[in-house]
């Protein structure tokens, strides 16, 4: 987990932030029967909602009920650095990344480390836990 | 005789209102569906270059011998056929095709199929109770939706019976009982002000919804047809037909229900307990429903009621919409914009790329109040059940933005100036001939050329659930794959008569344009055209060509198609010569469509797919797209995605294709030895006089 004491509720705000349409990553909704679908993500909290773990065995299985969240890994550590300017969350996702496992294998981690960078900002612009920003 | 089919075709022609028999002998050897429905049109349609809402169109909708019986997910499917409103600039002469209780019940009422001609002079609906045929008043149905309109005629038809009950259909005690309500298949309220986007609706969410089929309809004033039947459908060896089921089930999951689940195969979705195959809302719960006769019960009813019956696509054009602004979560929202979709009868892949689309636009600012289109559409409700009725509603009542999809998706965006930028930059998701962009043209080609080479997206998942599905899901999540790619191009090679070569299976960058890759096509033309279309067997479960219980992982295509036709019909025809009158069905249609101003040099690709690959920042983005490919002499899996075409070799594999086909190569047109060595000597003679047969 990354530490706090770095963000300030400045930093926090602005990686924390709904990004303007024309600054998305894309994903891709997979599906057997209608192909992929794109998927607009604008911000770090829709990326880390997207990102559905799966069992691969059970997916090939069970595959006509199948839908597969995609984000193609680097691309996303790419627009958190270079987009979302959160340079501590991408180089863990970088980390990821650089294992070189399946994506399916890459999804818990990244979720992981995104939803623990989404719990820093909350700690951050919300420390009291009064679910206001 | 006890031979699957009815025996007779029910003829109405809305003019004169004639109801005539055309006796099913005369177009037996055709099989069923499409075949009979293209000779029909053939012989019925006089003048084959007239527009799509033109009176002297006319329209089949067609059973196979099979429809009504236990076979499996055959029995319920319905074949659509006519020169269609939705392509784009040409509305071809095209299919679609519906599943229900329609087929089953045309054959329990003694009629093979229904063949429409003509224009009613006010707007009606054709009743069909067993041999009774009456055209009927529909002038207070006009304005309903598919679901009032259903209702109506339900009530008109069965005016007391509870749902359940026996209902006597006459006095006589051998006029027939049934519990069933009829089955109707009908067009939304007022559709011929929509008809490019208009679909067919039966029942609560099957629908036949790609060429404009219920534009057809609205252009006749023809608002609906109605089917009961009492009857039954003579089988010529019931025995052989059981035994056919016993030996299908041990290739099917139920036949294996201890040893883990594979969805390859003949797998019932409804065995996945509590996995609703509806993209429901977290807590909606659903009970499998399915065609008359299918073991793979692909849809649901809801424990709220919404989103019944629908599946796929009916879901798919507005699901990413809704879990994009509700934090990634299903909401009632999809459902709901399913059931717009279907009361209103608009085609949900037309509205797939409206929505992709629009996104685009909007990303850019240019739609919106007061934008470059102006629009008052609800966009801050974007994703929400609002917004999808909104937009369904203005189609349908051809207000706002849908003043102008009502025309088509291609022509609206021609009308607003828009067609040749987005189409090139890709943000138009309009793949070939104006209809949306479904499976990608530049990684898995077959599909692609497939539709180029016919009239519409072909939405044949043969080859695609084994070639792209399987092996990018195992890829992605480093699962082993059933089948390693040199044992599918085994089993391709096997299925893929009469060319059986395993370099069909090859999808690499130099086997999209090769000899191999136009024998894929053309055999998949060929199978569809009459097992999928003709015979018609379920997509969904259709082809079978590799299986998890099959031997060395090799399913029951080849050997279950005929297995079960000749069961029922008493015939002894064989896989291949099945596949030979699916090559006669696919030139006679390819006839048809030549008249219509049919030439090489039309069939392209919209501009992106030989400008950019499927990549992010289109509309057309692709995840890793695994297939197999043959490079240095070995078979692998490997990623396609972000693989553009190449215009020139592009060009150069259909000149393979023509070639294969026996069509010249230079305009596409068949030549007269290919035509009379299929037994359309007469079909040469018309191309002949129109100054369209093709050099020798």
């Amino acid at each position: 987990m990354m530490s706090t004491t770095a963000l300030t509720p400045e930093e926090a705000a602005r990686f924390n932030r709904t990004m303007d349409p024309t600054e998305e990553l894309i994903g891709g909704a997979l599906n057997p029967m209608a192909g992929t679908v794109p998927v607009s993500l604008i911000s770090v909290a829709d990326v880390e909602a997207f990102l559905v773990p799966q069992d691969g065995a059970a997916l090939v299985e069970y595959g006509v009920h199948a839908t597969v969240n995609h984000v193609e890994p680097r691309s996303l550590a790419r627009w958190v650095r270079d987009i979302v300017g959160d340079t501590a969350l991408a180089d863990e996702l970088d980390a990821i990344v650089a294992d070189e496992e399946p994506y399916g294998k890459q999804v818990p981690r990244l979720k992981l480390a995104l939803a623990d960078r989404l719990a820093e900002y909350k700690a951050v612009l919300d420390p009291e836990g009064t679910g206001e920003d | 005789m006890a031979n699957g089919y009815a025996g007779k075709i029910l003829k109405v022609d809305l003019s004169t209102k004639s109801i005539e028999e055309i006796p099913t002998e005369k177009y037996e050897s055709w099989g069923g569906g499409h075949g009979m429905g293209s000779a029909i049109f053939w012989d019925l349609c006089k003048d084959k270059t007239v527009k799509g809402d033109d009176p002297g169109n006319v329209i089949t909708l067609m059973t196979s011998p099979l429809s009504g019986t236990p076979a499996p997910s055959v029995a319920g499917r319905t074949e659509v056929q006519a020169i269609g409103l939705q392509g784009y600039p040409v509305g071809w002469y095209t299919r679609s095709n519906f599943g229900g209780r329609f087929s089953s019940h045309l054959k329990y009422a003694g009629w093979d199929g229904v063949v429409v001609l003509g224009k009613a002079d006010k707007p009606v609906w054709i009743n069909v109770v067993n041999d009774k045929v009456t055209i009927e008043d529909a002038t207070g149905l006009w304005g309903l939706d598919t679901r009032e309109t259903q209702e109506e005629i339900w009530a008109t038809v069965n005016d007391t019976a509870e749902v359940g009950d026996w209902r006597g259909l006459g006095t006589s005690r051998d006029a027939g009982r049934s519990t069933q309500r009829p089955a109707v298949v009908t067009i939304g309220p007022n559709a011929e002000k929509y008809m490019p986007m208009a679909s067919l609706v039966h029942d609560a969410g099957n629908g036949a919804g790609q060429g404009g089929m219920g534009g057809v309809f609205a252009s006749k004033n023809l608002k609906a047809i109605s089917v009961l039947g009492t009857g039954g459908v003579s089988i010529a060896d019931p025995n052989a037909l059981l035994a056919a089921r016993e030996w299908a089930y041990q290739f099917a999951y139920p036949g294996h229900a201890d040893e883990p689940m594979s969805a390859i195969g003949m797998f019932p979705f409804s065995a996945n307990p509590n996995s609703a195959v509806g993209n429901y809302a977290a807590g909606v719960s659903s009970r499998p429903q399915g065609c008359v006769g299918c073991i793979r019960t692909c849809r649901g009813r809801t424990s709220t009621g919404q989103g019944n019956e629908s599946n796929c696509l009916d879901f798919i054009w507005y699901d990413v919409h809704d879990k994009a602004v509700h934090g990634g979560k299903i909401t009632s929202a999809t459902a709901q914009a399913a059931d717009s979709l279907q009361r209103y009868g608009i085609n949900s892949f037309a509205m797939e790329a409206v929505m992709l689309w629009f996104a685009a636009l909007r990303k850019q600012g240019l739609i919106g109040p007061g934008r470059e289109i102006d629009s008052s559409l609800p966009f801050e409700a974007w994703g929400t059940a609002q917004f999808a009725e909104a937009l369904c509603n203005s189609v349908a009542t051809q207000t706002d933005v849908g003043a102008d999809l009502a025309l088509g998706v291609a022509q609206c965006a021609k009308k607003w100036g828009r067609l040749e930028k987005d189409l090139k930059s890709g943000i138009l998701p309009l793949q070939e001939w104006g209809y949306a962009h479904h499976y990608d043209a530049r990684t898995e080609v077959e599909w692609g050329y497939g539709s180029i080479m016919g009239e519409r997206d072909i939405n044949e998942h043969d080859f695609n659930w084994v070639v792209y599905w399987t092996p990018t899901i195992c890829g992605l999540y480093g699962v082993e794959p059933i089948v390693s790619a040199e044992r599918l191009s085994q089993i391709i090679a096997k299925k893929g008569a009469p060319y059986n070569d395993p370099m069909m299976a090859d999808y690499s960058d130099e086997g999209i344009y090769s000899e191999g890759m136009a024998k894929t096509v053309a055999y998949h033309r060929h199978y569809t055209r009459f097992w999928k279309e003709s015979t018609l067997y379920c997509d969904w479960a259709w082809a079978d060509f590799v299986n998890p219980y099959g031997p060395d992982y090799e399913g029951i295509t080849g050997e279950g198609e005929p297995k079960f036709f000749n069961a029922v019909t008493g015939k002894n025809l064989t896989y291949e010569e099945g596949i030979e009158i699916g090559r006669k069905i696919w030139n006679l249609d390819r006839a048809v469509w030549i008249l219509q101003g049919r030439h090489r040099d039309m069939e392209v690709f919209a501009d992106y797919n030989y400008e950019v690959g499927a990549v992010p920042g289109t509309t057309t983005y692709e995840a890793p797209y695994t297939v197999p490919v043959y490079e240095k002499g070995v078979w692998s899996y490997k990623s396609v995605a972000g693989r553009k075409l190449d215009r020139q070799k592009v060009e150069d594999w259909k000149t393979k294709f023509y070639a294969l086909e026996g069509w010249d190569t230079s305009s596409g047109w068949p030549t007269r030895a290919t035509l009379e060595e299929l037994g359309l000597g007469n079909v040469a003679d018309a191309l002949e006089q129109a100054g369209k047969l093709g050099a020798a």
